[in-house]
């Protein structure tokens, strides 16, 4: 099945937003993928100025499009807001449409399915084969994924088994509240780092917020950077399926991966047209944990009971933070917090 | 929420305002829209464009006496002076130290090889100044687009200046497919690169005692840089600012970013404030745009730096509509469309509507047009101020400079004062 793109407003507003460059190149010297590849000319180029070339019936004028890794450095950095990541990504969904998916991109797409197959009881049998050179060899030569990229270890238990089993012992979830949230655990989380989806679910639970584990898919950011449009066209359907009757009920979707939370509230709808009353919806009630708590701080409710944790600990803002309500970690501590910067 | 100092915009005059703020202990949050001036300008400090032999002091002593509400006039020559030497000090604590004074202007070459006056520069661009003399090489490389060395030295040949041009060759280990300023910067950032260049130099040197590249000679140490240059070459080397992305800019950009930060404030790039709330006379809320939800802020006090018609801070439509985007202050602009361009392109006294901007009492409060005050807790700086038009005057970046640092620090005093009388 093809996804057209629909001509919506977005469609429109990235139209417009070409007239808006001035040509400056901010975005290309802030760009971390034209930083290290040559093969990569830059937002500029690949954005609002291939953009002029992409016309209906027309040959795709650059293909490097397709290098742009969509993390909306370029987005931030504009000082006239022309909205680049948005053009790529709907160029290389055309470029998709046209030439189909990379097998590479097919496999890599589906963090949900990867997980499933690798994560378990089998994990570290997948995750020493995936470790094999030659193994890593046969992946490079039929996938094209680099010999001597890490790739993240699989996790011998899911989160989502962690959470059923803890609720089997305990007879019931652990808090009863009229404080409610779903939490989106995303691909990571339930199956390479089921430890955060821990911890996520501690702090909530020490706020006195019944933790709810909604079914759930992929939030589809894998596809849509691979331009895979219509296949996360289906996950952020099931999304909604899925998830908007908590919303209706009050309930909010609070995620600790940023980058799953943004495609719930932006990325999806934005870059596939989705612009109906249950998109909204989702959009407006999904926040980021830190997003979340900045709030609840904000309205006196955040217990801050803190106990000084004698280390240091490297943080790596995730790049979708700049454009969550929250900032990352460290602004949402800089919020209250008198010492830590 | 905590009140905060929040200030609207990350150009000079945003940064200077919110140094002075960390520097008093508020613990600032910066929020601009996207990077801006620092990326566009060539990094120099240009108080206001005089040339001959008028001193810088006394044109400012008569532009203040002669327009009261011109923004210098609002901060007075000590405190325009305070600025500058505040901006310098952490220029010269990050290694990258500025020359100049408020005597002569100097005047360095442009990329066009037209001749621009300037009151600081970094050092690293001083031996530029056309009012010494001797033989001038102008050197670039092919790859680098938007820097010609013979279009710069033809321009400077007509204005009487001995000058030569040549390209220079990239050392094999250079070749990429394409180049922007930063590739180059990232270049001179390595030593060898450096060494390749440099012996290049002095071959094709000749007479010259002075030779002109395009500023981009490092981000890292520039200021080491140009002294390798000059070892090798045996000449005074000199940059020359480049079209966007600015390298001299980003460097300020990362000195001010690392200070503030340092200290406990903080930049958030990629936040545009579309929308305030405040009471009677104090702004109490700022709403910067994200995904879904907008972040709110909850103000003790609050520095517009927003840039004014070119920063994009002040809107403009076909119909003759005006508008803070951030605030939504009341503006000081030409009546109608009509009243906002000057008859000609290259109009000496520049276009009326390049003036419009808030007018502010003499703390830089915003005024409403009977000249009541809008916040008590609002200063306004640089180009969003009304009363000038800094770049018909050649004043953007002393211009901003200094009234953000002035803006910074009365708003650190309304701010210690606010928490005292709140406590
Ligand atoms: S930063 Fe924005 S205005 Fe500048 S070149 Fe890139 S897209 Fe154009
Ligand atoms: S989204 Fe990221 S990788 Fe893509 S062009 Fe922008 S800055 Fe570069």
């Amino acid at each position: 099945m093809t996804y057209i793109i629909p001509t919506d407003h977005i469609e429109l507003s990235l139209e417009q937003s070409l007239d808006h460059c001035i040509k400056c190149n901010i975005c290309t010297s802030a760009c971390p993928v034209s930083a290290v590849t040559d093969k990569f000319p830059g937002p500029k180029y690949v954005g609002p100025q291939a953009q002029r070339f992409r016309q209906p019936r027309q040959p795709t004028p650059d293909e490097s499009v397709d290098y742009c890794s969509g993390c909306r450095v370029c987005n931030q950095v504009c000082p006239t807001g022309v909205r680049i990541a948005e053009l790529n990504g709907r160029a290389r969904a055309k470029i998709v449409q046209q030439k189909g998916l990379p097998l590479r991109n097919r496999i890599l797409g589906h963090a949900d399915i990867l997980g499933m197959l690798g994560s378990g009881p089998l994990a570290p049998l997948a995750n020493t084969m995936l470790s094999l050179a030659p193994v890593r060899y046969l992946t490079e030569q039929v996938m094209g994924i680099a010999r001597h990229a890490p790739l993240p270890a699989f996790s011998t238990y899911t989160f989502r088994s962690w959470f059923k089993r803890r609720a089997r012992k305990q007879g019931r979830p652990s808090i009863l509240s009229n404080r409610k949230v779903v939490y989106f655990h995303g691909c990571a989380t339930n199956y390479y780092e089921p430890w955060v989806g821990k911890a996520a679910v501690e702090v909530l639970e020490h706020n006195g917020f019944e933790v709810i584990l909604a079914e759930q898919n992929c939030c589809g950011l894998p596809l849509l950077s691979n331009g895979a449009f219509s296949q996360a066209h289906n996950y952020h359907q099931g999304n909604l399926r899925k998830l908007v009757p908590y919303v209706k009920q009050g309930i909010p979707v609070v995620g600790t991966s940023t980058s799953c939370t943004l495609t719930l509230k932006e990325e999806a709808p934005e870059l596939l047209g989705l612009h109906d009353a249950d998109v909204n919806l989702l959009a407006e009630h999904t926040y980021d944990i830190f997003e979340f708590l900045r709030i609840e701080h904000a309205h006196g409710r955040l217990r801050t009971d803190f106990k000084p944790l004698d280390r240091t600990l490297p943080y790596h803002a995730p790049v979708s933070c700049g454009r969550t309500a929250s900032g990352d970690l460290r602004s949402m501590c800089w919020n209250w917090c008198p010492v830590c910067t | 929420m905590t009140e905060r100092a929040i200030v609207v915009g990350a150009g000079l005059a945003g940064l200077m305002g919110a140094l002075a703020l960390t520097e008093a202990g508020c613990r600032p949050l910066v929020l601009a829209k996207g990077l801006g001036i620092t990326h566009w300008v060539g990094g120099t400090l240009d108080v206001l464009g005089t040339t001959g032999n008028q001193s810088l002091r006394v044109a400012l002593d008569d532009l203040i006496a002669n327009n009261p509400d011109h923004p210098y006039a609002k901060l007075g020559i000590s405190e325009i002076e305070a600025g500058i030497a505040r901006f310098r000090a952490v220029m010269q604590q990050a290694h990258y130290p500025y020359a100049g004074s408020l005597e002569r202007n100097m005047i360095l070459p442009t990329a066009l090889g037209a001749l621009r006056p300037t009151a600081y520069a970094p050092i690293t661009m001083v031996a530029g100044d056309m009012r010494q003399g001797g033989e001038l090489l102008i050197a670039g490389f092919h790859e680098l687009r938007d820097f010609y060395p013979p279009l710069a030295a033809a321009n400077l040949r007509e204005q009487g200046v001995a000058v030569r041009n040549v390209y220079l060759e990239l050392p094999p280990s250079a070749k990429r497919l394409d180049y922007s300023t930063r590739t180059f910067a990232f270049f001179f950032d390595d030593p060898d690169f450096r060494q390749a260049i440099g012996r290049q130099l002095r071959e094709v040197r000749g007479k010259a005692t002075r030779i002109g590249l395009p500023a981009v000679l490092g981000l890292r140490d520039p200021v080491e840089a140009v002294a390798d240059l000059q070892r090798l070459t045996g000449a005074q080397i000199f940059e020359i600012p480049t079209l966007p992305p600015s390298i001299p800019g980003m460097r300020l950009m990362n000195i001010f970013r690392r200070t503030i930060e340092a200290a406990g404030g903080r930049v958030q790039i990629g936040s545009t404030v579309h929308r305030a709330g405040g009471n009677a006379d104090r702004l109490t809320h700022l709403y910067s745009e994200a995904a879904a939800h907008d972040q709110e802020h909850r103000v003790a006090v609050a520095l517009l730096a927003t840039g004014g018609i070119a920063g994009g801070g002040i809107g403009t439509d076909y119909t003759g509509r005006v508008w803070d985007s951030a605030l939504d202050l009341p503006l000081h602009a030409p009546a109608g469309r009509e009243g906002w361009f000057a008859s000609r392109f290259l109009h000496r006294e520049g276009h009326p509507i390049f003036a419009a901007g808030v007018a502010t009492d003499d703390q830089l409060r915003p005024l409403d047009s009977a000249g009541n005050l809008v916040y008590e807790n609002v200063a306004v700086a640089g180009m969003a101020l009304a009363g000038s038009d800094p770049v018909q005057e050649r004043s953007v970046t002393g211009l901003t400079v200094t009234t953000g640092w002035h803006a910074g620090n009365l708003l650190a005093r309304a701010m210690q004062a606010h928490l005292e009388t709140s406590n």
